[in-house]
């Protein structure tokens, strides 16, 4: 499901294969899966963004069109990763849509503090996925697939 | 005086004028006969004693003058007769004691008797023939004296009671740092004796690192003495004969003293006070460690719990969404009980955590429409099952005062249940009202359903427990462990009464709703 890393439209961090792969099928069945990305934890997820580490290859001017992360990761949580891109300014305009098993009000408030841009509760079924998008204004700008500039 | 001629200017008084002279005498003089009979008396004593010459020459001392019959304890008339005796046995004048001796007020003024003090002295006066023939008796009015005196001395015992037993140790020092009087207590406190300290520099009480610097702070306090405690937000000890520290609170209150500047410091073994608020830190951490820990455990539970179910159920629907053709029915109704299963699963994860984060929520009280609140409820239920035939009664309910997000929950779980258990009926009723209780309104929610049988009551308000078969009415146990929380938490009681078959009512208190109809 990896796309090529330089032109990559959704990144994906999860650490969980089921619920990667559950989402990843909500967003194929969009036809949304041809340029998504998966890493496993925050700081794969991080070196990703910032073009660091394995990613240090990758174009960090290209960022990917939406983020969806997932609160708790190994290595590096959610919240650090969404803390760190927030913050700078080459990528704090990247959407991103904060995924988490529970509506603990404490992690919502916590992500809403670090500026994140969405928020949906697992399992991420398509019509959650896409109400998150539409949100955003996003929606058809993933859905329609229009070229790059 | 040694020209003679100037005798006759200087002539002694006639006789008759002598009576005169001594009536007129200053001073209170009362001239008795062997026979202590009233023979006479100068007009100072009369006003003193507010009697008349007339009444009382001629008439016996103590006819005149007897005990007051309201004071028991009376020894005026004992003792003035037992000097008077001495007087004519010994011939001799006989000084007495300040004497109580009250007397007679005239009807004029009131009558009774008034209190009255006495410093008396009894001379016998001999006559030509050596004979004992009169006893001045002299008295000055003391009674003024005496008071202030009186009132001079309780004042004293009274101070020195308080000094001495006040609760605290207690030190009074001198402009110089000099211990001039400690209580009781100090002595206790301390261990020294009042001999020992006395005279000492209050730096003896201070452990030894602290003097030095005591001696400049002292010096300070003195410049501008006020009411103050010592070393606010420092701990502070005292220092004890066997040299053990006590560690203390203490007080400093400037005063005067006979036009001396000095301290009373009140000093307060902590000690206790220490080790409670020690106890009381330590059990506040494990509170707070295990509270945090339960925390944790619940946010764990919510996140962890949840990803295996979700890949259940979502695993599942795929199953049956890609490979539907190559299941028959059986094949398809197994894989619904899964999802079916996996969502009850969470369900139950969703309700028991709301159940533990209640006991960390806190209150939000206020004043809570109980009737709108309870029609909202009813509405609301009503929508889910919009074919359902049942009435509902909502009697008048007066105002309550808490939580109106738990309230709600706690009403809409007992109104639920109401028309759950009540669904196989065909005249189902659901009633909502007020009932008076010993500890004021119990609000209540009644139906004529299933009920439940009171030798299972004990199980009713358990977290996960249920008195019917999931067959028979679905629910996961947690509903009413839900409602008796949130009424506990309010300070209120909630409890039931059943009957098979016959329905069940539910009640409940909360303090501080007013008994006045919304």
């Amino acid at each position: 499901m990896s796309a090529q890393i330089q032109d990559v439209e959704i990144l994906l961090v999860e650490d969980n294969p089921n619920d990667a792969e559950l989402t990843a099928r909500a967003l194929k069945k969009q036809n949304l899966a041809n340029q998504l990305h998966h890493v496993k934890d925050g700081a794969e997820a991080l070196d990703f963004i910032f073009a660091r580490g394995a990613y240090s290859q990758r174009d960090i001017a290209n960022n990917p069109k939406i983020i969806l992360l997932d609160l708790k990761l190994p290595k590096v949580d959610g919240l650090e990763v969404l803390k760190q891109l927030k913050t700078d300014s080459r990528t704090k305009l990247i959407p991103v849509i904060m995924m988490t098993s529970s509506k603990e009000e404490r992690d919502i408030i916590e992500s809403y503090k670090l500026g994140v841009n969405s928020y949906v509760v697992k399992p991420v079924d398509f019509t959650q996925f896409s109400k998150a998008v539409e949100g955003l204004g996003l929606y058809w700008l993933l859905v329609n697939h229009p070229p790059r500039t | 005086m040694s020209d003679p001629k100037k005798d006759s200017r200087h002539a002694a008084p006639a006789a008759s004028d002598f009576r005169a002279l001594f009536e007129s005498a200053p001073g209170l003089h009362l001239v008795l006969t062997p026979e202590l009979v009233i023979s006479a008396v100068t007009d100072a004593y009369l006003s003193a004693t507010m009697t008349k010459r007339a009444e009382i020459l001629g008439r016996h001392l103590f006819d005149v003058f007897p005990d007051n019959p309201d004071d028991p304890a009376a020894t005026g008339v004992r003792n003035l007769k037992a000097s008077l005796e001495r007087v004519l046995k010994n011939r001799a004048p006989d000084a007495m004691a300040v004497q109580k001796y009250d007397i007679r007020r005239p009807e004029s003024e009131g009558g009774g008797f008034e209190e009255r003090y006495w410093s008396p002295v009894n001379s016998p006066v001999f006559g030509p023939d050596g004979r004992l023939a009169y006893i001045i008796h002299r008295v000055e009015d003391v009674t003024g004296r005496h008071v202030a005196e009186e009132a001079l001395r309780r004042s004293e015992q009274f101070l020195s009671a308080l000094f001495e037993f006040m609760p605290d140790a207690t030190v009074l020092v001198r402009k110089n740092g000099e211990i001039s009087r400690v209580n009781e207590k100090a002595q206790a406190l301390f261990g020294y004796s009042r001999e020992e300290l006395v005279g000492q520099l209050i730096e003896i009480l201070l452990p030894e690192s602290f003097r030095q610097g005591h001696v400049g702070q002292r010096e300070g306090f003195a410049r501008a003495p006020r009411p103050r405690s010592m070393g606010a937000g420092l701990e502070l000890y005292g220092r004890r004969k066997d040299g053990g520290e006590v560690p203390v609170d203490i007080m400093l209150g400037p005063v005067t003293i006979a036009g001396e500047a000095m301290v009373i410091v009140v000093v307060r073994d902590v000690t206790e006070r220490k080790r409670a608020d020690t106890a009381l830190r330590d059990r506040t951490e494990q509170l707070e460690q295990s509270n945090g820990e339960l925390a944790a455990f619940s946010y764990s539970v919510s996140h962890d719990l949840r990803a295996p179910l979700r890949a259940i159920d979502g695993f599942a629907r795929i199953l049956r969404e890609d490979y539907t053709d190559k299941l028959d029915a059986e094949g398809r109704r197994l894989l619904g009980v899964v999802c079916s299963n996996a969502q009850k699963m969470g369900t139950l994860i969703d309700e028991l955590l709301a159940f533990s984060r209640l006991g960390r929520k806190s209150l939000e009280k206020t004043p809570v429409d109980m009737e709108a609140l309870a029609d909202s409820v009813v509405s609301q239920l009503r929508a889910l099952e919009p074919q359902r035939a049942v009435t509902v009664d909502r009697k008048a309910l007066p105002r309550a005062h808490g939580d109106a997000g738990l309230l709600q929950q706690a009403m809409a779980n007992l109104v639920s249940n109401a028309l759950k258990f009540s669904r196989n009926k065909s005249d189902a009723r659901v009633e909502i009202g007020v009932s008076e209780q010993p500890d004021g309104a119990a609000y209540y929610v009644a139906d004529n359903g299933a009920g439940f049988d009171m030798k299972y009551y004990a199980k009713l308000f358990g977290v996960f427990q249920r008195l019917h078969g999931a067959d028979e009415f679905e629910g996961t146990g947690v509903g009413l462990a839900l409602v008796q929380r949130i009424i506990l938490r309010h300070g209120g009681r909630v409890w039931a009464e059943g009957r098979p078959g016959e329905g069940a009512t539910f009640y409940f208190t909360l303090p501080d709703s007013g008994g006045e109809k919304t």
